[in-house]
């Protein structure tokens, strides 16, 4: 699993932006606010991801249990795809 | 993870940028040199102008510039001029923005956006394209841009942008040669479905301001090429059929139209909503935002040619801390800071030094034009 190229993620006053860059900006005019856990998550997935690497990520940044964690981590793929941010 | 309106997370970002020190929108004007030559402007070269394009920033510059912007936490970035297609490296520029991670918004009279440059907006969509126009006939705009067919030039290029779905607003300045022309301008707004904005104070060309300075003090008085300014009851006039005519075609009332859609300049569309309590501006100049001029110089904003600090000697890094700190020595003029007009006025301290010669000195002609903004729909 993994993002689909052109899109930058950038830290700007503390807050995470997605920003479209290049030819990306022609079907995809918007920014996406992430918090610092998705931010966290996209990193990750800006390589090839497992759901099982999320959580690792997830897991050694916060103290949260597994099933908190796995379920936040099963969200924002879902939130993700519903953008149409990774690739097929 | 959230999918807001920008105008929103502009606002967030804006609080949280000025608390931080770091700015979030830089303006680049590319050139002084513009296809009109509209009798109002306080900037323009003629567009065959050596001179003015031998001193121009190259591409590169602009770039490295945009770059060191972007690492400082600068997310917005608008281009402007003059006309900013006729600068030499528009495009290498303006592709280049977009690799950066940067929301590009443009200014532009768009008599250049044939279908070449269309094509390549389409591959690169900027967030909004802020189109300039001076008259609702043919005759009124040729008048005042003293450019033949300038104004079919202008929606030619707008109806090119609107094709490949880039979002577009028009925007007009109101003065003497245009005012009675204002519906018939809105209406090339209307009937293309798009937004709508007007400006109705003028200052004087920027260049020439330092010498006309402290001898502005008449309610009508000569600016640049011999152009009187309109007064503000003329203005006044002029709006409210204005006014009347939008909410006719809107179904809205006055008010709405005057709030909402007429009178919202550039700087609250973009959500101008933090308090900057340690600069006398009341906008991003200075606080959130700075102004490259095509000289390379940074000001705080496009009617200011002080402070301003040489990027290419400085860099943007060092040029944006000196700025910062020269504008919190920029003192406050303390009657305008307690007017019961103060939300309806233009004074801030770009204009009040092109009006007064100081910083601190109120000036009868914005007074007058925050007094009818006020009451302008009764």
């Amino acid at each position: 699993m993994k993002l689909k190229t052109g899109f930058m993620l950038r830290e700007i006053a503390g807050e995470w932006l997605v920003v479209p860059i290049g030819d990306r900006t022609v079907e995809f005019n918007k920014l996406i606010n992430l918090s610092e856990s998705g931010a966290v998550l996209w990193r990750v997935l800006e390589n090839d991801a497992e759901p099982s690497d999320l959580l690792n990520a997830l897991k050694a940044e916060y103290d949260v249990d597994d099933e908190t964690a796995m379920g936040d981590v099963m969200d924002f793929i879902a939130m993700l795809d519903v953008q149409g941010l990774l690739e097929e | 993870m959230m999918d807001v309106p920008f105008g929103v997370v502009n606002r967030r970002l804006e609080a949280a940028a000025y608390l931080a020190g770091v700015p979030l929108s830089a303006q680049f004007e590319l050139t002084a040199r513009c296809n009109f030559q509209c009798t109002m402007c306080y900037v323009n070269q003629p567009a065959g102008s050596s001179e003015a394009h031998r001193q121009e920033i190259s591409a590169d510059k602009w770039l490295a510039w945009a770059k060191e912007a972007r690492d400082m936490g600068v997310l917005n970035v608008l281009l402007t001029g003059g006309e900013p297609l006729l600068f030499e490296g528009f495009w290498e520029l303006y592709n280049g923005l977009f690799d950066l991670g940067l929301v590009v918004t443009l200014f532009t009279n768009a008599s250049l956006i044939d279908e070449a440059a269309a094509a390549r907006f389409a591959r690169r969509k900027p967030f909004a394209v802020y189109v300039s126009l001076y008259g609702g006939s043919a005759e009124t705009s040729e008048r005042v841009t003293l450019v033949k067919n300038s104004l079919q030039m202008s929606l030619d290029g707008v109806d090119r942008l609107l094709a490949i779905k880039v979002p577009v607003r028009l925007r007009t300045t109101i003065i003497r040669e245009n005012m009675h022309d204002l519906c018939a301008l809105y209406d090339h707004a209307y009937e293309r479905g798009i937004p709508f904005g007007s400006n109705d104070y003028i200052i004087p060309r920027r260049d020439e301001a330092l010498v006309t300075a402290g001898t502005l003090h008449q309610t009508s008085v000569s600016l640049g090429k011999n152009m009187d300014r309109a007064t503000p009851e003329e203005l006044k006039a002029a709006q409210v059929i204005l006014l009347k005519h939008m909410a006719m075609r809107t179904g809205k009332e006055t008010k709405d139209v005057w709030d909402k859609d007429l009178h919202v300049l550039v700087e609250k569309e973009a959500g101008s909503a933090a308090r900057y309590e340690e600069t006398p501006f009341s906008c991003q100049a200075g606080n959130t935002a700075f102004w490259v001029n095509w000289e390379g110089n940074m000001t705080p904003c496009g009617s200011m040619m002080q402070p301003a600090f040489d990027v290419s000697v400085l860099g943007i890094h060092e040029a944006w801390e000196r700025l910062r700190a020269a504008c919190r020595y920029i003192p406050r003029c303390d009657s305008c800071d307690t007017c019961n007009l103060a939300d309806t006025c233009d004074s801030c301290p770009a204009n009040r030094l092109m009006e007064t010669g100081s910083y601190t000195l109120p000036h009868p002609y914005l007074c007058e034009m925050a007094a009818i903004r006020k009451n302008i729909v009764e």
